[in-house]
């Protein structure tokens, strides 16, 4: 409001305000832009995680909060490789988790993260629509001619483990997309659109009622490891570890293995 | 700086930055040495590839969809428009996310035709079909919006000048609307190929994403980048670079540039510039132009006229002529070169073929019946063949509905039957005429010329419009553009000529289809006088040449004078006066009339039918209409020229000059003295004429008492008249007159003529 009144202000000066009014609009966008950042006061631990770490890590905020009282936790989750492009490019955060080693590795050979831990491991397992239009019986199942499938692309990690998969079993998928994340194979199963993809189980257990999920145990053998680190440049150090000891510890464990994670 | 306040600078700079600075940073990133592996991997190569052949179909498919919903939206009526106008934004509004979501419900194996085409064998998500749909549905809403934008931003002017010169909906379209549409066309088309190249979200999402099928350029890039920054960013210069070329392409140096030209002697004209003279003056134009060998064998007939060969000019008209340096540029000077066309019209010449040359037609009669309760109109006109009636009226008094009316435009329904000789056009059980079914030609205020084509090309544009060649529009073109003193223009383009310029050209476009009915809005209103009479000249002569029914709004004394057989006075969508134009200038009945003819004029009732100067002439006395008249003017005492009737409606009519002007309450016994106050004074002639307004009773001093106060409605349906007095410029110095003063208006009886309306 206040700003508002200097801008107003500004404006009726006349000749003294023709060149600070675009200044004075420029201060507005700037205030309202630092309104987005997070508010200083009590202490914050930034948490930075993969997309499908959401639930165990939204309950194990709750755990830390409760722990830890004044203490707020901040969670953003993204795309194992956007949060690899936000450490670089400098994102304020204390921990982060990613949904594979290759873009762990990225970050501490940059020297921008501590040594990681590892903390879960994910396996992939063939998803269908409901009521399994192309009944899909097994993995060889997935390259056949009727069969539509889709497929993280090869340039992400969920799509990489999915070429290890097929090529382990000698199966051809007969792809019709290759998305550019496991959301997106995900979603186009729920609606129906293909008859078969590969996801992470964990992915697979967020939507019981739109898809089923068919035994794959050929996707044993190719295991994705998630691993935690703390920031090189974390605002808070001491939190930063309390949550990886929280993570990898018991209630950690208790908390992904209900989401389908694996013990690492 | 262009008028513009500098303040704006800052903010636009920064505006500038925060687009090309990114841009810019992002290209330091790219690493040239990699740039050429990766352009030729095979994935990036079928992105590129694909990428462009989708958005290239899908800005035709947006073009080939959106031109027509834009014009339905901006010119067509249909209940729910402005709804549909909104919902043709959501696109913009929806993250694409969930516009491909939609999508895919609609088209989607469960989705609700997608089960249906599923059934037929066709599948549309993840086929390139689908991308080319995802990238139409967020691109379609920027062409329509910038289309539907500029289309209403532009009136119909031209598009009812062409629909009058006989062009049908389709030519109108393809000829005039579009290419005046071309830049916005040009700005829709890049902005939509913009955004289809640069489509991912709806893309992904309904087209999935498959290497040389559905994986575009964008949806490339955003893989990349998860596993390789810098491959991303290279291949993100690659569609920058492409949509540089593509705006660059788009906007070059033949995009239709909305700028006027300059002409060759510097000036650049307006609508209202004055006419250029010919260089060195009319001896060298009109010594062309005169002397120009004519063949008879490519002039249609009727088309035979021109200034030159007019040697029934009025004495006036021949002055005002040749006194005016403005006419250089056409034939004046060439006195009587062309006399011998001045016969013009000879029915055995051999003319131009074509439905247009028939001879010269004879004029045909019109007739007129216009009732528009929305707009007040009723009216109903009988014009034999070959009357110019001119059309006077306040503002709003209906004269350009009458008009529309006659030519078919407006689109007001209304009751209307229009017959033009024995064609009945539009009438009760008859289905309205289209305008280029009428035969007729309208000359509006400003010259609506089509801007694409060259003056040439509009005038053939009507013969041609009807059937006519090619080369014989174009030898009638020449002839009446010779006609109008304009040959020499003929390869111009609109918007190189001066506003008397463009008007004689629409003068020459208007009969070049040799219309039954001429309907002409004001239409030297926008031009100086030197032009403005010159043009009305040639409509003067192209008249006396081929007599043809004319209909001609105006405010223009000159109009009535020189061209003008009768005059319709029209106030409030009625008829009040309709007479000889010589009569209506001399002896108005309507005060529109009487203030158009310039003198004063005063309606009321014949109050007492007094014997008088005579066994013929009568005393009668004239109560002035409207309340606050009648309260202030009170009884006016004139003289009949025939025997009035007690309580009938009646005007006085008095010359401004015979009014005296005086400070205090005259002596004597003036038969007339009002008080009034004085609102202006404005030169007239040598003279200054003084305008006032009556004042109240009370303020008269009781000198005219308030008898005769009328409550009648005042007919002028305008502000409260005004009477007028011309004084010498010493008289009104020596009473020392200012705007405010009260005087008093006298006027002798005798001075006073009281006619039945």
């Amino acid at each position: 409001m206040s700003t508002l009144v200097t801008l107003l202000a500004a404006a009726r000066s006349g000749a003294l305000a023709r060149g600070l009014a675009a200044s004075a609009a420029l201060g507005v966008v700037g205030a309202v832009l630092a309104g987005c950042g997070p508010a200083s006061g009590s202490e914050t631990l930034t948490v930075l995680a993969a997309a499908s770490l959401r639930e165990p890590f939204a309950a194990l905020e709750t755990t830390f909060e409760e722990e830890h009282p004044g203490i707020d936790v901040t969670l953003s989750f993204g795309g194992s490789s956007d949060l690899a492009d936000q450490i670089e490019a400098g994102a304020p955060a204390d921990v982060v988790a990613t949904a594979d080693e290759t873009t762990m590795a990225r970050l501490s050979d940059a020297g921008l993260v501590a040594a990681p831990t590892l903390f879960a491991t994910n396996v992939l397992t063939i998803v269908v629509p409901t009521g399994n239009p192309g009944d899909v019986r097994s993995l060889a199942d997935l390259g056949r001619r009727d069969v539509d499938v889709v497929l993280c692309a090869p340039e992400v990690p969920c799509g990489r483990a999915a070429a290890a998969v097929a090529d382990g079993a000698g199966v051809a998928p007969h792809t019709v997309s290759e998305e550019p994340s496991v959301t997106d194979v995900l979603a186009k199963i729920a609606l129906g659109e293909a008859d078969a993809g590969l996801v992470y189980v964990t992915d697979a257990a967020t939507q019981p009622d739109d898809v089923k999920t068919i035994p794959t145990p050929e996707a044993a053998d190719v295991v994705n490891r998630y691993p935690v680190a703390a920031l090189s440049e974390a605002p808070s150090p001491d939190l930063a570890d309390e949550w990886i000891a929280l993570v990898t510890g018991e209630e950690g464990r208790s908390a992904l293995s209900e989401a389908g994670f694996g013990a690492p | 700086m262009n008028g513009l306040p500098r303040w704006v600078v800052p903010p636009a700079a920064l505006g500038a930055l925060l687009v090309v600075l990114p841009v810019a940073s992002l290209l330091t990133r790219v690493d040239v040495g990699s740039l050429g592996p990766l352009l030729t991997s095979p994935g990036a190569r079928d992105a590129l590839w694909l990428s462009l052949r989708t958005s290239v179909v899908a800005t035709l498919l947006c073009i080939a969809l959106g031109v027509p919903l834009a014009l339905l939206l901006a010119r067509a009526s249909f209940p729910g428009r402005r709804i549909m106008r909104a919902l043709l934004l959501l696109p913009l509004v929806l993250p694409p996310v969930v516009g491909g979501l939609a999508l895919l419900t609609l088209l989607g194996r469960s989705g609700l035709l997608g089960g249906a085409l599923e059934g037929l064998g066709v599948r549309v998500p993840f086929t390139t079909a689908a991308v080319v749909l995802a990238q139409a549905f967020v691109a379609l809403p920027f062409l329509v919006l910038t289309l539907d934008g500029a289309l209403r931003s532009h009136d119909t002017a031209h598009e009812d000048v062409a629909a009058t010169l006989g062009a049908r909906p389709t030519r109108v379209l393809l000829r005039v609307t579009l290419p005046a549409l071309a830049p916005a066309l040009v700005s829709g088309t890049v902005l939509a190929f913009a955004r289809a190249l640069g489509e991912f979200g709806a893309t992904i999402t309904f087209a999935g994403a498959l290497q040389g099928v559905t994986q575009t350029l964008p949806l490339e890039i955003y893989l990349q980048r998860s596993s390789d920054p810098d491959a991303a960013v290279a291949l993100s210069l690659v569609l920058v670079v492409v949509a540089l070329a593509i705006i660059v392409a788009a906007y070059g140096p033949w995009f239709p540039q909305v700028s006027e030209a300059v002409l060759p002697g510097g000036e650049s004209p307006g609508p209202t510039s004055r006419d250029v003279p010919g260089p060195g003056g009319s001896p060298r134009s009109s010594g062309r132009l005169g002397t120009e060998p004519r063949d008879p064998a490519n002039r249609a007939s009727w088309s035979n006229w021109s200034l030159s060969g007019s040697s029934r000019e009025s004495p006036a008209a021949a002055g005002a002529q040749t006194g005016d340096a403005q006419t250089g540029d056409a034939q004046t000077g060439g006195g009587q070169a062309g006399g011998g066309q001045a016969g013009g019209g000879q029915a055995g010449e051999p003319s131009a073929g074509g439905p247009l040359s028939d001879g010269a037609r004879p004029p045909v009669p019109l007739s007129l019946r216009v009732r528009v309760p929305e707009r007040g109109v009723d009216v109903a006109l009988d014009v034999p063949a070959g009357e110019v009636v001119a059309i006077l009226g306040p503002n709003g008094a209906g004269k350009s509905t009458l008009l529309q009316a006659v030519a078919g435009l407006g689109g007001h329904r209304g009751d209307v039957t229009v017959t033009i000789g024995d064609r009945v056009l539009a009438g009760p059980g008859v289905r309205a005429a289209p305008p280029r079914d009428r035969r007729v030609g309208w000359l509006g205020q400003r010259a609506p010329l089509l801007r694409h084509l060259s003056v040439a090309g509009n005038v053939a544009f009507g013969p041609v419009s009807r059937g006519v060649p090619h080369g014989t529009a174009a030898a009638l073109a020449q002839s009446l553009l010779s006609d109008v003193g304009a040959a020499h223009l003929a390869g111009r383009r609109p918007h190189e000529l001066s506003g008397g310029q463009a008007q004689r050209v629409a003068i020459a476009r208007a009969l070049a289809t040799d219309p039954d009915v001429l309907l002409v809005d004001e239409p030297f209103s926008a031009l100086d006088v030197g032009a403005a009479q010159h043009a009305r000249l040639l409509l003067q002569a192209a008249h006396r040449s081929a007599p043809r029914t004319t209909l001609l709004v105006t405010h223009d004394l000159l109009d009535v004078a020189q061209l003008a057989d009768r005059v319709v006075v029209l106030e409030e969508g009625r008829v009040v006066e309709d007479g000889p134009a010589a009569e209506v200038l001399a002896r108005p009945r309507s005060t529109f009339g009487g203030r158009f003819a310039g003198v004063n004029l005063l309606v009321g009732r014949v109050l007492v039918a007094a014997e008088g100067l005579g066994p013929e002439r009568r005393m009668v006395s004239v109560e002035a209409s409207g309340a606050t008249l009648s309260t202030a003017l009170g009884e006016v005492h004139g003289t009949a020229e025939e025997v009035l009737a007690d309580d009938t409606e009646a005007v006085a009519l008095f010359e401004p000059r015979a009014v005296s002007v005086h400070r205090d309450p005259p002596g004597g016994s003036p038969r007339n003295a009002f008080p009034v106050v004085l609102t202006a004074i404005e030169p007239h002639g040598p003279l200054l004429r003084v305008w006032a307004a009556a004042r109240s009773a009370d303020d008269a001093g009781g000198h005219n008492s308030g008898a005769g106060t009328g409550a009648g409605a005042d007919r002028s349906g305008g502000a409260a008249p005004q009477i007028a007095a011309d004084l010498t410029p010493a008289a009104v110095a020596e009473l020392g007159l200012a705007p405010g003063e009260r005087l008093w208006f006298v006027v002798k009886a005798a001075e006073v003529t009281v006619l039945p309306r």
